[in-house]
């Protein structure tokens, strides 16, 4: 819930006081005066209209403004047309003309001011910073009679108006910063820039508006959903401080406010009060703003004092009589309103891309999402991550009851040619959407990526390294087979697969060394192909590069996690033969060489373990593998344990 | 916690896992040694290893013992030395387990075809498995009978299993069946022992004598489970 009524210090004091950074309500479109970020919550469309009167000797009312505004995702514009903004100071004197009629001539001075037009600008950098700015359009027309003597035959005294005027332009950035859900801080500057056309008369000067720079900070605390206090302080040292209160019903709001304004410029302390009474709805705000200035107004006002202090804000200055007025914003919104809105999200885990697969299935971040509405909604989960794909990537839709929370599961895809060897830190958006493809609601966090060669030291999913560069091992794979193609022409098909296991692992550890990990902070494996390139690897390297190839040609293969080997953890592989128990003896006279696995058929078949380490042949391998096998899985009971695992990859 | 005391007695077993020494040899006695294919000739005063299989012929026998175990293997059979062990009821009933932790736990329907590459020619299961002598299976069976006798039951059950998956035929055998059935319900393990009954009667050819034995030690079985 954020702040829905707040005035600001009294000289950058709008037409009625409302401040609309609110979910559901947008007033404050249609007061640049106090908004210089022209920040908006409104999703498409809004209109503001205020019609007022003043308690003026005589009780005037006029059309004060006009607003239309629109927001384009990110990006907020809005127009403003002011025919009421303007305030006239007539000073009547009389002279004499001097002559022998010695006559009376009545002389009038006229100040009028107005501001015309203005535009705004806002951005939403992220769901807690907007900046923006505006420019406002002012004309200022000075008129003075004069009494102008015509030498002819007869001396002629003619009344004359000297007139002289001037425009200006004033632009003003502001910010608003909502660090919490209940607290938002607002600066902005008054009279920033001013691009102005001078007077004619320089005389005429003192009776400009005054365009003292000033900046001002503002603080809007919601305690509870219904009440918000504000306070705003404005450099040249006026402040202002109020509260509104809020009763929803229904789907409405109905409230009142109330505020004080000190301005430096008027006095007593408290130069005047803010009462209003509020109306929210879901497609249009009403509100009845009084304005009473505690000083005494009268109709005449001391000329000296106007050409010493004149003014320097038109609608609030000490010569400012009490009003009346009536706002109303129409949200004419073609867009979905937010139903969603997350709370928090959780980052399961650093990003290893070699995982990628695994975060198809795994989610990488969790979201608590609130639905706002009353109604079940779907939301549709999306996310992006810089530096890995601009692309959004869904994950499921999940369905949520009514304002109830619910949570979503962010899954993501790496793209299949993602190479970085650096870790770097990246900056991950979640999205979620209810109905269109407009978004509910945002959000950002930083989140580690790893190198492509990370691996989080789970052998399972050592398996993402076997699959990866499938091309390469299936050329590498066939291309040793064709070699020993006289060879395999004379095998059983019984026997086939494990004798082209057999020949693949004699000629893969041929240029083969071992070597270690390069120091570093996270586990390092190598694909495959960097395996044979770079000509040797450790026991992960050198398992997850036979387990490829294997694989590369049909054979099953799973990788045997020692977890605990003397301390040390280790992985080799053990590959499946297809051969039936029975069958066994055709490859080898020794049981203890072999185990047998049921497949989810419930068929037994015969897998040997092969130390992929070894690099001498594939007879020694083997009989390295099921030494350790049997010894530390079967006799020690390893795999009852837990301490040895089967992975099977695929 | 039960967990951890399992494990540390483990470890304690997996450390009296020392290797035999050969006490008493006759006639033929072979070994293989861990991962050779070739088999050697037993002689006295030789020290086995865990993984070593002993095998003997007919008239043949050998006794071994270490600090703890004195074993002797009689004719027509195999024994690997690691099965020459002791071990507890509750080690066992984990162990038994042994073979849904070796089965391939693959998601359903992704059952992989075989290679579609062909060569040489095609040799059925079936005609394999006449080519294969039986007799190792057999006396691998022999082997664990006698671990029976040398009072090593627990071990013996565990070592059955894994004759089991290697040699399926020897558990076609309805005699060796029951032997081990019967020593798992010696061992009060009655709801395995009733599963094995119950798998024998309904996988293997049965006489009227083994039907009655076999129904017998079921409602035996039956009524210790209602009464526990």
């Amino acid at each position: 819930m954020l702040s829905y009524f707040s005035t600001f210090a009294q000289s950058s004091f709008g037409l009625n006081g409302m401040l609309g950074i609110s979910g559901e309500s947008f007033t404050s479109m249609n007061s640049f005066e106090y908004n210089p970020s022209n920040y908006s919550v409104i999703k498409d469309w809004g209109f503001s209209f205020t019609y007022g009167g003043e308690f003026a000797e005589k009780l005037s009312s006029n059309l004060y403004q006009i607003t239309t505004a629109k927001k384009f995702k990110s990006h907020f514009f809005s127009l403003r047309y002011t025919p009421g903004y303007q305030k006239e100071f007539v000073f009547r004197s009389a002279t004499s003309t001097g002559d022998s009629t010695n006559e009376q001539i009545n002389l009038e001075s006229k100040y009028l001011y107005k501001e015309l037009f203005g535009f705004g600008y806002s951005y939403k950098i992220n769901k807690d910073v907007s900046v923006g700015f505006n420019g406002r359009y002012f004309k200022q027309d000075f008129t003075e009679e004069i009494i102008t003597a015509i030498f002819s035959d007869t001396l002629y005294l003619v009344k004359e108006s000297d007139v002289d005027n001037s425009d200006f332009w004033k632009f003003d950035l502001g910010l608003i910063w909502q660090p919490h859900d209940k607290l938002i801080f607002n600066f902005a500057t008054r009279n920033l820039l001013i691009f102005k056309n001078n007077l004619e008369n320089q005389s005429n000067n003192k009776f400009e508006i005054k365009t003292n720079k000033s900046i001002i900070i503002g603080i809007n605390y919601n305690p509870t959903n219904n009440l918000i206090f504000n306070l705003n302080y404005e450099s040249e040292n006026s402040f202002l401080t109020g509260f509104t209160y809020l009763i929803p019903i229904n789907n409405n709001k109905i409230g009142f406010a109330f505020s004080a304004f000190p301005d430096a410029h008027q006095k007593p302390f408290i130069a005047g009060i803010n009462p209003a009474v509020i109306f929210i709805s879901k497609y249009f705000d009403l509100s009845l703003t009084y304005i009473k200035y505690f000083s005494d107004r009268t109709t005449i006002s001391s000329y000296s004092d106007f050409t010493e202090n004149g003014i320097s804000n038109i609608l609030h200055n000490k010569y400012s009589y009490d009003k009346l007025l009536l706002t109303t914003n129409f949200k004419l919104n073609t867009i979905a309103e937010q139903r969603a809105k997350i709370l928090d999200i959780e980052i399961e885990n650093n990003i290893y891309p070699a995982l990628s697969d695994k975060y198809m299935d795994t989610p990488i971040a969790k979201a608590k999402v609130l639905n706002l509405t009353n109604e079940f909604i779907e939301v549709k989960p999306l996310m992006s991550m810089n530096g890995i794909s601009s692309n959004k990537f869904q994950s499921p839709i999940v369905s949520i009851a009514p304002n109830d929370t619910g949570d979503i599961n962010y899954y993501l895809s790496i793209p299949e040619d993602y190479s970085k060897v650096n870790p770097e830190i990246v900056y991950a958006d979640f999205y979620i959407n209810t109905v269109n493809d407009d978004f509910d609601d945002e959000y950002q966090k930083p989140i580690l990526v790893n190198s492509i060669n990370a691996w989080d030291g789970n052998v399972h999913n050592l398996k993402y390294f076997v699959f990866r560069d499938m091309d390469f091992s299936i050329k590498y794979a066939k291309a040793i087979l064709a070699k020993h193609k006289p060879e395999i022409d004379t095998l059983t098909d019984a026997t086939s697969d494990f004798y082209k296991a057999k020949i693949i692992f004699n000629a893969f550890i041929e240029k083969l060394t071992y070597t270690s990990d390069p120091r570093a902070s996270v586990e390092y494996v190598q694909y495959p192909k960097q395996t044979l390139e770079l000509k040797g690897g450790d026991c992960d390297d050198l398992s997850v590069c036979y387990g490829s190839l294997l694989e590369s040609i049909g054979i099953e293969t799973a990788l045997v996690d020692y977890k605990n080997s003397s301390t040390v953890k280790h992985v080799n592989v053990m590959f499946n033969t297809k051969l039936l128990p029975q069958q066994a003896f055709l490859i080898t006279g020794n049981d203890t060489k072999y185990f047998i696995r049921k497949n989810e058929l419930g068929i037994a078949e015969v897998w040997i373990p092969i130390e992929t380490t070894s690099l001498s042949d594939f007879e020694s391998a083997w009989i390295l593998g099921s030494e350790k096998f049997q010894t530390e899985a079967i006799n020690e009971f390893g795999l009852l344990k837990g301490m040895i695992e089967i992975i099977d990859v695929n | 916690m039960i967990k951890f005391i399992l494990f540390f007695l483990f470890s304690i077993v997996v450390g009296y896992a020392q290797s035999f020494d050969v006490e008493k040899l006759s006639g033929n006695v072979k070994i293989l040694s861990s991962g050779d294919e070739t088999w050697q000739q037993l002689k006295p005063k030789m020290k086995l290893d865990g993984n070593t299989i002993i095998s003997t012929d007919i008239n043949s026998s050998v006794t071994i013992k270490n600090d703890r175990i004195r074993f002797t293997l009689k004719e027509s059979s195999a024994i690997t030395v690691s099965n020459l062990k002791k071990i507890s009821l509750d080690e066992l009933l984990m162990a038994l387990a042994m073979e849904n932790v070796l089965n391939t736990p693959r998601k359903k329907g992704s059952n992989k075809s075989d290679n579609t590459a062909v060569y040489g020619d095609k040799i059925s299961s079936n005609t394999l498995t006449t080519l294969q002598s039986n007799d190792f299976g057999v006396k691998r069976i022999n082997g664990a009978k006698q671990l029976v006798d040398n009072g090593l039951k627990e071990s013996a059950i565990i070592t059955v299993q894994e004759i089991y998956r290697k040699y399926p035929t020897t558990k076609k055998d309805t005699n060796t069946r029951i032997y081990f059935s019967d020593i798992l319900f010696e061992l009060g393990l009655y709801e395995e022992a009733y599963d094995d009954y119950a798998d024998i009667s309904k996988t293997l050819d049965l006489s009227n004598e083994q039907k009655n034995y076999i129904n017998e030690k079921l409602e035996q079985i039956s009524k210790k489970l209602i009464n526990k």
